[in-house]
């Protein structure tokens, strides 16, 4: 039987600034920046969501509901740290991780059991490793597939340990409204509500054919299927994701174009640097951004040579900014990935720059292992070390993809 | 203004400037066809403001004349489409319309704006000289694959023109591989001179080429244009500005392993060998080249062909479709490739033409 855990860290942000600053354990932590600012929450500790503070919320709003809530500024870099060696935590047990976001995994685990013994006794290892190396909390669930391991994991927030075995499933997912499925919606939940069915358990009951004349072939058969606790989608790692991304969303929407190419510039470092650490390059480099209007582009460039270099990354990338010229309207959202992976390619000579790939290629090893030893921020670009004297407009929030 | 012209003609023409009509455009009247007409000719041009091309047909029954805008694949197609010998036009500015009439079919298609039509190019030119059509063919035709046209630095983008007393070179490279053309010129060139020019416009330029013998063209430039004039219609481009790199350099000078080998030999078995995948491993040794192409999904592939070899055994990799572009375009029966190593620049040539050479950069396999 397979077997996958859930791994989802409580109210994470909030969590490590707790954690970091004791002045601020057991108080209403609200990250995401100034109140008076435009921006909306990006976690809130479990003190702050007694008053009905949420993720997401605009700032405004959470200062109404929670008026002594603490509003502090993220520290991104902090929590992309903390996420890198949970990562590695969970990568001790199997190779087999597929990150979901930058506090939240899924591992499979029906191989190596084995080797460290149940998927249970696994789990509980690792949330007391995470709670020991890191002295951070995480839920847990464990399950047949995916889609209950992450409903079971979000059952009994915050340390909740859950474990789903087959025979447990309908009961588990009985009263569970029908919203807690994996892919509804708010719209698709009207649509569920409007036909009568507010829960899982009803939703069991309704036939095959009704679901697919309501939601069409597609959505129906989802619909079936996970109401049963179905759920046949692989635990994806990144050796084998069909790209590799990053992006960030700007508080403050901006046209500083100096500013954005300094941004482009640290998002290709990372894409780049987690590319060697999977030991895969991309063929193709895709722009992508968003402006004020929420209207967003993308644009993407295929390589003569596949690369797993910043500097072709952020060369290509800068290239297609130009194209669409960027910085005309103001930007929100600015989004660097690497696509169409390959593994050991095949590399074209070119004629006029003969050395210039020997020596980047060095020249990058060395960095990655400096970085490997004493952590990210170890080596660092002058660009990017000026973007970071002159911070960037509050709430800044980063994402892998 | 009124004309009568020959539907052949007429046709012709309109699909010839059609080549440079823009399709999109902010501009919207350059999705138009401008006319000028006179006394015996009416002048038909198209232009997207990189390109143009431009030329005439005699006109008989002419009154009056001046200029007009027409859209441009209404009137080309119409025009196509008719099936008398004779086609009259009548321009009715106060209607604003064009009135086109064929044996007892009439139709009457809307002008566009002459106003807004770009002021046609300057005609100040500075250098001119002349090339047989079918040397020009040549040029283009063995040079423009080894580009890359979508790729935003100009010099991949465009095929280096340079003249010097009476010789004439078309250079192109895609970082990968790089062609040369040489050739004499008519009448020389007063001073050196070098310019680039979109692979798009030489392309067009190819295409107004007849390829007859005694075929001349006249070419012309600008500061920042060049136009080809050809026997069907001309041709202006604007010039890239910027650097092309130092080509010379990366031809070899000298080299360790000469292997001269059939060219339909060769063209085959790497034809056969890249169904496989692209990357083909060559191996090089007396009398003999192998071929061997593995793709991991798809299988593998072997050839072997004779071949006379100079010089120590060698084992290199190549994208089989580069050295295929080039065998295409040769016209002698063998071809020779001139090795230095696995590492770098790759001559290959033919004995009997030394006015055209191909270098072409390794790939390094990766088992």
């Amino acid at each position: 039987m397979q077997r996958i855990i859930h791994i989802d860290m409580d109210a994470f942000f909030a969590a490590v600034e707790q954690r970091d600053n004791p002045a601020l354990r057991g108080k209403p932590v609200i990250v995401g920046g100034d109140p008076r600012y435009r921006g909306v929450v990006s976690t809130c500790s479990y003190e702050a969501r007694k008053y009905g503070v949420r993720s997401a919320m605009p700032l405004r709003q959470a200062k109404e509901l929670c008026p002594n809530g603490i509003f502090v500024n993220g520290h991104m870099r902090k929590y992309e740290e903390s996420s890198g060696r949970i990562m590695e935590i969970l990568r001790d047990y199997t190779p087999l991780v597929e990150q979901v976001s930058i506090d939240e995994a899924f591992l499979d685990v029906t191989q190596c059991q084995t080797l460290f013994g149940t998927a249970e006794k696994i789990a509980r290892e690792i949330v007391d490793r995470i709670e020991m190396e890191e002295r951070l909390t995480a839920s847990v669930g464990v399950a047949p597939n995916k889609f209950l391991a992450k409903l079971a994991s979000d059952l009994r927030k915050p340390k909740g340990f859950v474990v789903v075995n087959p025979e447990d499933v309908n009961d588990l997912m009985k009263d569970l409204p029908v919203k807690r499925i994996w892919g509804v919606g708010p719209k698709t939940e009207q649509a569920l509500l409007n036909l009568g069915i507010p829960t899982i358990g009803i939703l069991r009951e309704v036939p095959l054919e009704l679901l697919i004349g309501n939601f069409g072939k597609e959505s129906g058969e989802h619909l079936y299927r996970l109401s049963r606790g179905i759920d046949n989608r692989p635990v994806v790692t990144e050796g084998d994701a069909k790209s590799i991304g990053h992006e960030t969303t700007f508080q403050e929407d901006t046209d500083d174009r100096e500013y954005l190419t300094a941004v482009l510039l640290e998002l290709s470092d990372l894409v780049a640097r987690r590319m060697r650490r999977y030991q895969v390059q991309a063929r193709t480099i895709t722009l992508k951004l968003r402006d004020a209007n929420f209207h967003t582009i993308t644009r993407g460039r295929s390589l003569i040579n596949p690369t797993d270099f910043e500097e072709v990354i952020f060369r290509t990338a800068l290239e297609l900014a130009r194209e669409v010229e960027w910085g005309r309207k103001k930007v929100r959202l600015l989004g660097v990935s690497a696509s169409n992976l390959t593994r050991g390619s095949d590399e074209q000579l070119s004629l006029f720059s003969g050395e210039d790939r020997d020596r980047l290629k060095k020249l990058h090893q060395t960095v990655d292992q400096i970085k490997d030893k004493l952590g990210e921020n170890a080596v660092t670009r002058g660009r990017i070390a000026n973007l970071k004297k002159n911070p960037r407009p509050p709430g800044w929030r980063g994402r892998g993809e | 203004m009124k004309f009568q012209c020959m539907q052949e003609d007429f046709s012709r023409a309109l699909q010839v400037v059609s080549r440079a009509v823009a399709t999109r455009s902010t501009l919207p009247v350059l999705s138009g066809i401008y006319f000028e007409l006179d006394s015996a000719r009416l002048r038909c041009l198209g232009t997207d403001l990189e390109i143009g091309i431009e030329t005439s047909i005699p006109v008989t029954a002419v009154e009056g004349n001046g200029n007009f805008v027409l859209p441009g694949k209404t009137i080309a197609d119409l025009v196509r489409k008719l099936s008398t010998e004779i086609v009259k036009m009548e321009i009715s500015e106060t209607a604003n319309q064009a009135i086109v009439k064929a044996g007892k079919s009439v139709f009457h298609l809307n002008l566009m704006s002459v106003s807004d039509y770009p002021s046609n190019p300057s005609r100040k030119e500075e250098t001119i000289w002349t090339l047989t059509d079918v040397f020009l063919r040549d040029a283009i035709r063995r040079t423009n694959f080894a580009t890359l046209p979508n790729d935003s630095r100009p010099f991949l983008s465009s095929i280096l023109l340079e003249l010097e007393g009476n010789r004439f070179r078309a250079v192109a490279t895609d970082v990968s591989r790089l062609a040369v053309q040489e050739g004499l010129l008519e009448t020389a060139a007063e001073s050196k001179i070098s310019m680039m020019v979109p692979v798009r416009a030489m392309q067009e330029v190819f295409k107004l080429l007849s390829g007859a013998e005694e075929e001349r063209v006249e070419v012309a430039v600008s500061e920042r244009q060049i136009m080809f004039r050809c026997r069907e219609a001309s041709l202006f481009s604007r010039l890239i500005t910027g650097q092309f790199p130092q080509y010379e350099q990366v031809i070899p000078k000298s080299s360790a392993t000469i292997a001269t080998i059939n060219k339909n030999d060769l063209a085959a078995a790497l034809d056969r060998v890249s169904l496989f995948v692209s990357s083909v491993r060559m191996i090089v040794s007396q009398g003999r080249i192998q071929l061997n192409a593995n793709g991991p999904d798809v299988g593998d592939a072997y050839e072997e062909i004779e071949a006379a070899i100079e010089g120590p055994d060698l084992e290199i990799g190549f994208n089989g479709k580069f050295l295929i572009d080039f065998l295409k375009v040769t016209d002698s029966e063998t071809v020779r490739m001139s090795f230095n190593g696995a590492r770098t620049p790759v001559l290959m040539d033919t004995q009997d033409d030394e006015n055209y050479l191909y270098v072409v950069m390794p790939l390094l396999l990766s088992e």
